[in-house]
């Protein structure tokens, strides 16, 4: 590393640089039923570096960029021609002008994490432990999973002196779990993201994937439903909170495709339902995107950048930042929605169809176009509650944001915490 | 122009063959797989543009051993001390193995590879060196295109440009195997970007990819005034009535079924896991009688193409579906010996990082003999699919969602002027494909611009497409 910094400033073809080194060991068992398939473990280190090159036309101020790769296999020959040939290519990027990261004295939270003493073969084998211990259970099994625990130590550097590096654990289980129904046997998949070992959540995520499975074997495809009242839970929720960090975005505001301004409301319209309440949170428990620094070395600090749909600020990494004339808040990747009053239950008063599984739903943050197919539902007609499949939703996040509904309950998703449930009205099912 | 193999790895090929031979005095199978991808981006638009190296860069290695029950890996990335990579092997085998049976774990038993003596090389043809371009001009072209689309409508907020130059040098070296490849492809894409008050932000994009090179360039041009007057169309959409209506899908979309429904669905490592309900419908009717699908590096010149695929087996061309009937699966090395099939050379990898699974090459449905204006003339109420933005498969419960771009209204066999977006077209892949009934004769349109996952990871390159297909298809 002391090589590529002393070529970078000696280079007269680099006005600026910014360096971000990433060692990753990894840990991973592949499962099939309780037999393991493979293992395999990995040790690599990347090395990203852009170069800057600022330079001045009719008296306007342009900064151009380009990131290069270094291998670790890499001659400093070869180094040194990756960065001139980057450099070069960053002489003809002509983008306004903006000002790199700065160093600052502040103190980083140490990021708590099981994994950073002992073997991780160890770990890993608690966790798969933890996993098989709740198989078998509603007349469903555990297909398939795998288990992956990745140590990443990252340093972030740049030319003004930013200097910095802190170490996070990237943990992931792929969960596939199976029921044997009357006609045929289905399965759900279930990702789980986290970065300490918390074997209760593990042991309740199985338990309830295993349950919604041993549910699906019993729905029947949905009929075509219109106007009925919808009820999101899990990722979906995150999903479609998306779409309100995205309209918040110093980068959208910028390039033109958010229009929201400080002050405004997000949400369109009379606004009869909850109100989106949205806090950037740099650490939160249990998350593999918490960190103190992003990825151009900018300390990170909590900040509430929507409160009650008004929009108190964007949310903006420095050079989005320095373009808008705003405080940069850095790219935190936590987010914290507030929960509404309603309890589930009371949500749950008249018919509604709360949908457990999709296919894949997608928010589109930039048209606010939402909806994907329907793997596992319930519907409740106002008398019975019907397991339902098939079929699939969709909708515009304008047409129902003045009446949504947010549940008082919470659940925390990774980088995401949040109401457990969404109430939209006024869906349209497609089904038979 | 024949692609060359990068010197990196010409350099290293011997050091690496010693690897292979020093571990083999221990396992009784050992394979490494060397990788030197090297790319870059290119981005233009209104409000800024960018350079940089491409994300399918990668130069590493991964080894693969037998550990007498099944297979155990390693990847890395520096050379500095082979003793440590060969202790490292040794480790993950014997410690790790040992500790995991000791806590209880079962190992899952596959037999032998049993290879054939084979030396190889290829490379892929191109016309202009993209690489031998200068980033000036470059960006000088993709301006050019930007500035153009920017005056097809006074409501564009941005007319974006991307492209990207890849050169893949692999390297597969076993006991028995001493194989190397060198592709170049290279995508473009145009993202029209409108924004009117009354109908919110509108985009739509098209894309160009292939085993070019520089020459690329040429057809982006044709691309402007598809892509921007979908997006002035977009702007009048209407929400679709949820139902089910008569279908054609355009080139695009058909890859994009043939793909999640049918290319996922027969991806063998699923049917080790018993996660596909393709495995029992093998020989069985799955589509109708118009349907041939194909997957195969070999299947077709596009991104998905290969001499060898991620685990040193040779590439090759599988029909899928042959008139109706599931013909046969695509499959990866291990799950064919667990199979006790022949493997089909689809076992890829994300990144010499990441295992490998049974993947998707290029995945196709094979043209048909009717004419598009008779499969127009023949709808009487339903829409023309055009363009997508994402799909997802389920090969265990046969689901299908596509999100598809937009659709153009067709009544009485004419286009009515009416276009709905967005749309969701869902339902169940049998159902689906068996109300195929018309099939065009144009010409096989494959795209390669994206990528594909498997469940939300393990990306890879892959090229789908078809002709135009005419179907009963649910939308939402």
């Amino acid at each position: 590393m002391k090589n590529i910094i002393e070529l970078l400033n000696i280079k007269s073809n680099v006005d600026e640089y910014k360096i971000v080194v990433s060692t990753v060991s990894s840990t991973e068992l592949f499962f099939i039923k309780e037999e393991l398939q493979m293992n395999r473990s990995k040790d690599v280190k990347h090395i990203n570096i852009t170069i800057y090159r600022n330079f001045v036309e009719n008296d306007i101020k342009f900064k151009g960029s380009s990131t290069t790769v270094i291998e670790p296999t890499m001659s400093m020959d070869e180094i040194s021609k990756k960065i001139d040939t980057a450099a070069l290519a960053a002489s003809f990027v002509k983008n306004q002008f903006y000002n790199l990261v700065d160093p600052t004295n502040d103190v980083p939270t140490d990021l708590p994490s099981t994994f950073k003493e002992g073997n991780p073969i160890e770990h890993i084998s608690n966790l798969v432990k933890d996993i098989f211990s709740e198989d078998n259970q509603f007349e469903a099994f555990i297909n398939s999973c795998e288990f992956f625990i990745n140590k990443k130590d990252i340093r972030i550097l740049n030319s003004k002196g930013v200097d910095v590096s802190y170490t996070v654990y990237d943990g992931e289980i792929e969960l596939i779990t199976e029921a044997n129904g009357e006609k045929e046997s289905i399965e759900l998949f279930d990702v789980l993201n986290f970065s300490d070992y918390d074997p209760a959540w593990i042991k309740e995520t199985v338990k309830d994937s295993l349950y919604k499975s041993m549910l699906r074997t019993k729905a029947v495809p949905i009929s075509a439903l219109k106007d009925i009242p919808v009820i999101l839970t899990g990722e979906a929720v995150q999903d479609f909170f998306s779409y309100y960090q995205v309209k918040a975005a110093a980068q959208m505001i910028y390039q033109k495709i958010s229009t929201v301004e400080i002050g405004d409301m997000v949400q369109q319209g009379e606004i009869k339902g909850d109100l989106v309440t949205a806090t950037l949170k740099p650490y939160i428990p249990n998350s593999s995107k918490s960190r103190s620094y992003d990825d151009d070395g900018f300390f990170l600090k909590e900040i509430t950048i929507i409160k009650d749909s008004k929009l108190l600020g964007y949310y903006a990494q420095k050079r989005y930042a320095d373009y808008l004339g705003i405080t940069p808040t850095g790219g935190i990747q936590n987010i914290e929605i507030n929960c509404g009053s309603t309890s589930i239950d009371d949500l749950k008063k008249g018919p509604y169809l709360e949908l457990l599984n999709f296919s894949d739903f997608q928010m589109d943050p930039l048209t606010g176009n939402f909806g994907g197919e329907i793997r596992l539902g319930i519907y409740f007609d106002g008398t019975l509650e019907i397991p339902v499949t098939l079929g699939s939703i969709s909708g515009v996040a304008k047409d129902v944001e003045g009446n949504m509904l947010f549940s008082k309950e919470q659940q925390k998703l990774n980088s995401f915490i949040g109401p457990k449930f969404i109430k939209l009205n006024n869906i349209s099912i497609a089904g038979n | 122009m024949k692609t060359k193999l990068s010197t990196f790895l010409i350099s290293k090929r011997e050091i690496l063959k010693e690897l292979v031979t020093d571990l083999n005095t221990e396992f009784k199978y050992v394979s490494l797989l060397g990788v030197d991808t090297i790319g870059t981006t290119y981005s233009v638009s209104k409000r800024g543009s960018s350079v940089g190296d491409s994300n399918w860069g990668e130069r590493g290695f991964v080894i693969r051993v037998y550990n007498g029950a099944n297979y155990s890996e390693y990847s890395f990335n520096t050379l500095n001390n082979l003793e440590d990579v060969k202790n490292k092997v040794k480790s993950i085998v014997k410690n790790d193995l040992e500790l995991l049976v000791k806590s209880g774990t079962k190992l899952m038993e596959f037999p032998l590879i049993n290879e054939e003596e084979m030396t190889k090389e290829f490379h892929t043809d191109y016309e202009i060196d993209p690489f031998s371009i200068s980033a000036e001009e470059k960006l000088s072209k993709m301006t050019e295109l930007m500035n153009i689309g920017l005056t097809k409508s006074k409501d564009f907020i941005d007319f974006r440009v991307n492209f990207e130059e890849v050169k893949i040098s692999k390297v597969f070296i076993s006991t028995k195997k001493d194989l190397s490849q060198s592709i170049l492809y290279t995508n473009m894409s145009l993202i029209a970007i409108g924004n009117k008050a009354e109908s919110g932000v509108k985009y739509d994009f098209r894309g160009l990819s292939g085993l070019k090179g520089f020459e690329i360039f040429d057809g982006a041009l044709l691309e402007i005034d598809r892509v921007s007057n979908s997006v002035i169309q977009l702007f009048d959409a209407k929400r679709i009535v949820p139902g089910d209506y008569e279908i054609i899908c355009d080139p695009s979309v058909s890859g994009l079924i043939a793909h999640e429904a049918f290319g996922h669905g027969v991806e063998m490592d699923m049917f080790v896991k018993n996660r596909a309900k393709g495995e029992e419908f093998l020989g069985k009717q799955v589509a109708s009688e118009k349907v041939n699908m194909r997957d195969g590096a070999l299947s077709g010149d596009e991104v998905g193409t290969y001499l060898f695929d991620d685990e040193g087996t040779l590439g090759t061309d599988t029909l899928v579906i042959e008139k109706s009937i599931l013909n046969s699966g695509i499959s990866d090395l291990l799950s064919a010996l667990k199979l006790g099939t022949v493997p089909t050379g689809n076992g890829r990898r994300e990144s010499f990082e990441r295992k490998a699974y049974a993947r998707m090459t290029n995945t196709f449905f094979e043209p048909g003999e009717d004419s598009l204006e008779d499969m127009i003339k023949s709808v009487k109420k339903g829409y023309m699919l055009e363009g997508y933005f994402s799909g997802m498969e389920d090969p265990k419960n046969w689901g299908i969602q596509c999100v598809i771009a937009k659709g153009r209204e067709i009544i009485n066999g004419e286009f009515s002027g009416n276009i709905v977006s967005p749309i969701l077209l869902t339902g169940y892949v049998p159902d689906l494909l068996k109300s195929v009934s018309m099939v065009s004769k144009t010409p096989l349109e494959l795209s390669g611009g994206g990528a594909c996952g498997k469940g939300y990871k393990e990306w890879v390159k892959t090229s789908t497409g078809g002709t135009y297909i005419k179907a009963i298809g649910r939308l939402g």
